[in-house]
């Protein structure tokens, strides 16, 4: 392709050329023969005119001054010339040179009359700005494909969303090749779907227009793509020679002349082709224009590959976010279901051991009790799960309020009492006389509750649990020491972890569900607390709840954010 | 003794609440569902409701809304039996003017407690 870059000016001095050393020689030799010729002529002159006379002798003297004055105008004349013709030509290619460094590589030197050597040396630097030119062009189109590249580059990685990736992908496409139309069309269970299209002018028919559903791309079976990434190069498609008469005919239904076709490879499959095309004139596409194809076709098929990869994950996570609602709400909803039959069963139980106290002998009321405490522990069970599916939902931010502690402690107190005596455990409260502390009432109770069920249920007969509260500066200190069967080293770490089961065989014995740890944690960090534990296996175990006596109320951001970010 | 009605899906929990109630001295009148209640609890004029809140169908929400929009039971005290025990859902009763609630599991002692302070106006 012609490039008007290289469009050439000649530059050229106006005398005509021979060697640099003849030149110089002939000057030279004009300017002897020159002399040679006055000396001759003066010579010449004094034996024809043989002055013998003073007057005559003084004649001779002026004419021969006059001739020797006209010779050296002649030889100033003569070297003058000389001199120009070698300082033309280099003025000459000084100028060029000047030009060149400027920046202007469509100059040329042309010396006709210079020396040889003058004249290789202008031949010299013309091809040197040739290949100047070249080089600039070169060097032009790489930057332009960098940029191209670049461009799409980000465009691909821009986005996820494949669409807008593939439209931005020819819009570049387009602008970078200069053709009449790009397209692109993405595998879609059997069809080729049409998924982005760039048309240089209004012109240009569009290829939805054509043919909008193809079957499994047509064109892959027209121009025999393959999966190995190279572009089939299509100068001219209706070349009779190339194409057969179905195959001209399909290319000229779609208005493709001319066409670069690229497979876009994904996992080693086509699943989809990158089409530029000319709609009238056949186009020689450079060596250039096939690799920058190709380049994109692979950072498409790379695009694609992220895009569902992406749309996978994030699929996943969907499908993950609504088994995780389903879980909640079914553990809410199964703890709400089981509150009503333990209704009747416990109400019945305290029926018949408050009513029917005489017709209730105490063998009966001893299995009754059983009942009873075993329907506690359910209670408790479900108690736990429905808050455990509050916490994972979010929904279990606590309402603050002043709480009297030791009102608390004793309603806690109260409640394990029954269990506590059938385990021959004695309890000891030592309480701190008007603590009070800013925070959830309902929910202090319940992780205060948990950590008493523990040490009951940990405890073997005779042993003892403590219960203390005092104030520590601006905290308020709630600790339960239990004299049970403790934890080991290993396992405290994990203690207040989900469904935390420990391995020590008596302990697993009595585990529940293995939540009320669990939740006590969660309570005490939702007021900005904390709680620590320390343990010896077979002397007992200290759980200390610290929460600070006024709330600084961030907990339900806490809370809430931790599951829905 | 008063006229006690009382609803609830739960047959056992229907037995327990009434055998409590009627050994007590009151008289007690039961539906099983929302749709019935809203029927026979103002032809009935109890004294004292206790309307259980998850029934299939109408939910004893959607009842205690109704009765409150009656001139009949405008004012009729009404007790919520329910299994919810999350504060939202009881924020929600008091807001639609229930006058108490009792928290499923109960203690049939509990109940009778209450029960007996809502019979006795500014008791």
């Amino acid at each position: 392709m012609p490039d008007e870059r290289l469009a050439v000016r000649e530059a050229r001095p106006p005398s005509a050329g021979a060697p640099l050393l003849a030149t110089a020689l002939a000057r030279s030799f004009e300017l002897v023969a020159g002399i040679a010729l006055f000396a001759l002529v003066a010579t010449a002159a004094v034996v024809v005119m043989v002055p013998s006379s003073a007057a005559s002798r003084v004649a001779f003297a002026v004419e021969l001054v006059f001739l020797g004055l006209a010779l050296v105008v002649l030889a100033l004349l003569l070297s003058r010339r000389s001199a120009h013709a070698v300082s033309q030509p280099l003025h000459v290619l000084d100028g060029a040179l000047v030009a060149i460094a400027s920046g202007d590589l469509a100059v040329r030197v042309h010396l006709p009359g210079a020396a040889a050597e003058i004249q290789f040396v202008g031949e010299s630097v013309n091809t040197m700005v040739v290949e100047l030119a070249r080089l600039r062009i070169v060097e032009a189109e790489r930057t332009k494909d960098q940029r191209v590249r670049r461009e799409l580059t980000e465009v691909v990685h821009a986005s996820l969303d494949l669409d807008r990736v593939v439209q931005r992908a020819v819009d570049v496409i387009g602008d970078a090749l200069e053709v009449d139309r790009v397209h692109i069309r993405l595998r879609e269970r059997d069809c080729g779907r049409l998924a982005a299209e760039w048309l240089r002018s209004a012109e240009v028919v569009p290829v939805r227009s054509v043919s909008p559903t193809d079957e499994l791309f047509a064109l892959i079976h027209l121009t025999g793509i393959t999966d190995d990434g190279r572009a089939v190069v299509i100068d001219d498609a209706l070349d009779p020679e190339r194409f057969r008469i179905e195959q001209r005919d399909a290319f000229e239904e779609s208005s493709v002349r001319a066409a670069l076709s690229c497979p876009i490879v994904v996992g080693g499959r086509v699943d989809g082709v990158l089409v530029a095309s000319e709609q009238r004139a056949p186009r020689a596409w450079t060596g250039g224009e096939v690799t920058l194809m190709e380049g994109f076709a692979r950072e498409i098929g790379r695009a694609l590959d992220h895009a569902r990869a992406f749309e996978l994950q994030h699929q996943m996570v969907e499908r993950l976010g609504l088994l995780d609602r389903f879980k909640n709400d079914f553990l809410a909803e199964v703890s709400r279901e089981l509150r009503g039959p333990l209704s009747s069963v416990l109400g019945y139980i305290e029926l018949l051991t408050d009513e029917s106290a005489e017709s209730v002998s105490d063998e009966q009321r001893r299995m009754l009790k059983v009942v009873e405490r075993s329907g506690e522990k359910l209670l408790v069970l479900i108690s736990n799960l429905l808050v455990m599916s509050r916490l994972e939902a979010g929904t279990f931010a606590p309402t603050l309020a002043p709480v009297d502690v030791e009102g608390m402690v004793r309603r806690v107190c109260d409640a394990v009492a029954p269990t506590a005596t059938q385990g021959e455990l004695l309890v000891d409260v030592n309480l701190e006389p008007g603590l009070e502390l800013v925070a959830d009432e309902a929910q202090v109770e319940r992780a205060l509750h948990n950590l008493m069920v523990n040490a009951v249920k940990f405890t073997p007969a005779g042993g003892r649990i403590d219960i203390s509260t005092r104030s520590d500066h601006d905290q308020v200190v709630i600790a339960v020491r239990d004299t049970g069967i403790g934890v080991a080293d290993d396992e405290q770490d994990e203690l207040f972890s989900r469904f935390f089961s420990a391995k020590t065989g008596s302990r697993r014995e009595t585990l529940g569900a293995g939540l009320g740890l669990y939740i006590v944690k969660q309570i005490v960090d939702g007021h900005d607390g904390n709680v620590g534990v320390m343990s010896m296996q077979g002397r007992g175990t200290t759980v200390t709840m610290r929460f600070p006596a006024e709330s600084r109320g961030s907990h339900e951001s806490h809370l809430l954010g931790r599951r829905r970010p | 003794m008063s006229l006690i009605f009382l609803v609830d899906d739960d047959p056992d929990v229907r037995d327990l609440v009434e055998y409590k109630l009627v050994q007590s001295g009151h008289q007690v009148l039961c539906a099983t569902n929302g749709q019935d209640a809203l029927v026979l609890v103002p032809e009935a004029r109890p004294a004292l409701l206790l309307l259980d809140v998850m029934m299939p169908g109408i939910s004893g929400f959607d009842v205690l809304e109704q009765l409150r929009a009656r001139e009949a039971t405008k004012s009729l005290p009404i007790i919520m039996l329910t299994a919810k025990a999350q504060d939202a859902d009881t924020a929600r009763g008091f807001t639609l003017g229930a006058n108490d609630y009792v928290f499923k599991p109960f203690s049939p002692r509990e109940l009778m407690s209450r029960v007996n302070l809502h019979l006795v106006p500014d008791g």
